[in-house]
């Protein structure tokens, strides 16, 4: 489908000052919402650039695997099986399962990333948990680009990551300054998110349901393997009980 | 065993790949001209959805049996909300909720 925003994006009208937006607004807007993903991004890649010195491996293939990979849990975990003997099948297979859990961020946002225009192969191949994030929370001010918003947003982050990989992979050691517990702003970001979408729906109960599936499957599967079966189950749920749902909805049950 | 370097550009592309081709599902099953009444439910309900489990995911590997019992996660969470409900500036309650954290679990360890 063609939104107007994608047919303007796609017909000379291309920049965010080409399209009646303010570009420093849009930049600024852009800087805010990343800001924490960026600051998370630089010290959890910095850390893996830095396992992977001690692998022995150097920034080269630290800035590689950042670019054609960008995926903080499959990184950090290819680690040990590059200097290990890992059959490439069990890499695979691990590679699969360890970033399944991506594939239902696509869904419900199919629309929105139509806006992107030229950017949504850039903006798909970017949807980490956290870019994610930053697109659920985001809220424009009235003269900041969305579309450029959100992909300035994906570009900084990104960046950011391959940065911090490098210069760990570079350095080889860890800092000399203690900066541990600074990726948590990742789930100060995702609360953040789910509060600003609580007045998005008239009922709670896909949040309960999925508090409920996901502590559940998080005590049956453990703490590697309990995504995919949750988000699975959440998925499930939510259309089985969609009627269910709606009528929740619609009379603002609970 | 180390891998040959050209096993390890095997593996950055097959990885690639997954990832990518993984995080293009849904776009490929769901294009067309009309988005289907389904995906636009989804649209609303599922987001929220996943956020929690990507909340409990965060504290997968908190243990509530040993110390500090996940008190530093939690009481960051609120501080975080509560900051967020007071100033209604997401950047500014992330920040307050990060720095409490990275204080709390130098004190209490």
């Amino acid at each position: 489908m063609e939104t107007s925003a994608y047919k303007r994006l796609k017909k000379g009208a291309f920049f965010p000052g080409e399209r009646g937006y303010d570009t420093g607004k849009t930049l600024r807007t852009a800087i805010t919402q990343s800001l924490p993903v960026i600051f998370s991004y630089l010290v959890i890649s910095f850390a893996f650039g830095v396992s992977l010195n001690v692998a022995g491996y150097g920034a080269i293939t630290a800035f590689l695997m950042s670019v054609f990979i960008y995926s903080g849990t499959l990184q950090l975990a290819l680690v040990p099986m590059l200097t290990a003997g890992t059959p490439i099948s069990v890499i695979a297979i691990s590679a699969f399962l360890m970033t399944s859990r991506h594939m239902f961020y696509g869904i419900g946002y199919t629309e929105r990333f139509n806006s992107y225009g030229p950017f949504r192969p850039y903006m798909i191949f970017t949807l980490t948990d956290e870019m994610y994030g930053i697109l659920s929370s985001s809220d424009y001010p009235a003269d900041a680009d969305p579309a450029w918003t959100d992909i300035l947003s994906s570009v900084m982050s990104r960046w950011s990551w391959i940065l911090g990989s490098v210069i760990g992979a570079a350095a080889g050691s860890v800092l000399p300054f203690d900066l541990s517990g600074m990726d948590f702003a990742i789930t100060c970001l995702f609360a953040c998110s789910l509060i600003g979408q609580w007045k998005d729906t008239g009922t709670h109960a896909n949040v309960a349901m999925a508090a409920i599936i996901g502590i559940g499957c998080l005590l049956i599967f453990g703490p590697d393997g309990f995504m995919l079966p949750a988000l699975s189950l959440t998925l499930i749920l939510l259309i089985v009980f969609k009627r269910k749902v709606e009528k929740l909805d619609a009379e603002r049950i609970l | 065993m180390q891998k040959e370097y050209y096993e390890v550009l095997l593996i950055i592309g097959l990885c690639c790949l997954i990832t990518f081709g993984i995080r293009l599902i849904p776009f490929v099953f769901l294009r067309g001209d009309k988005v289907p009444p389904m995906v636009v439910y989804l649209g609303r309900f599922l987001p929220p959805a996943i956020m929690m489990i990507l909340i409990i995911y965060c504290l997968r590997s908190i243990s509530f049996y040993e110390t500090p019992y996940g008190i530093p996660e939690l009481l960051s969470i609120g501080a975080c909300l509560l900051m967020l409900r007071i100033r209604r500036d997401t950047v500014l309650s992330i920040a307050a909720g990060t720095l409490i954290y990275m204080m709390l679990i130098r004190l209490m360890i």
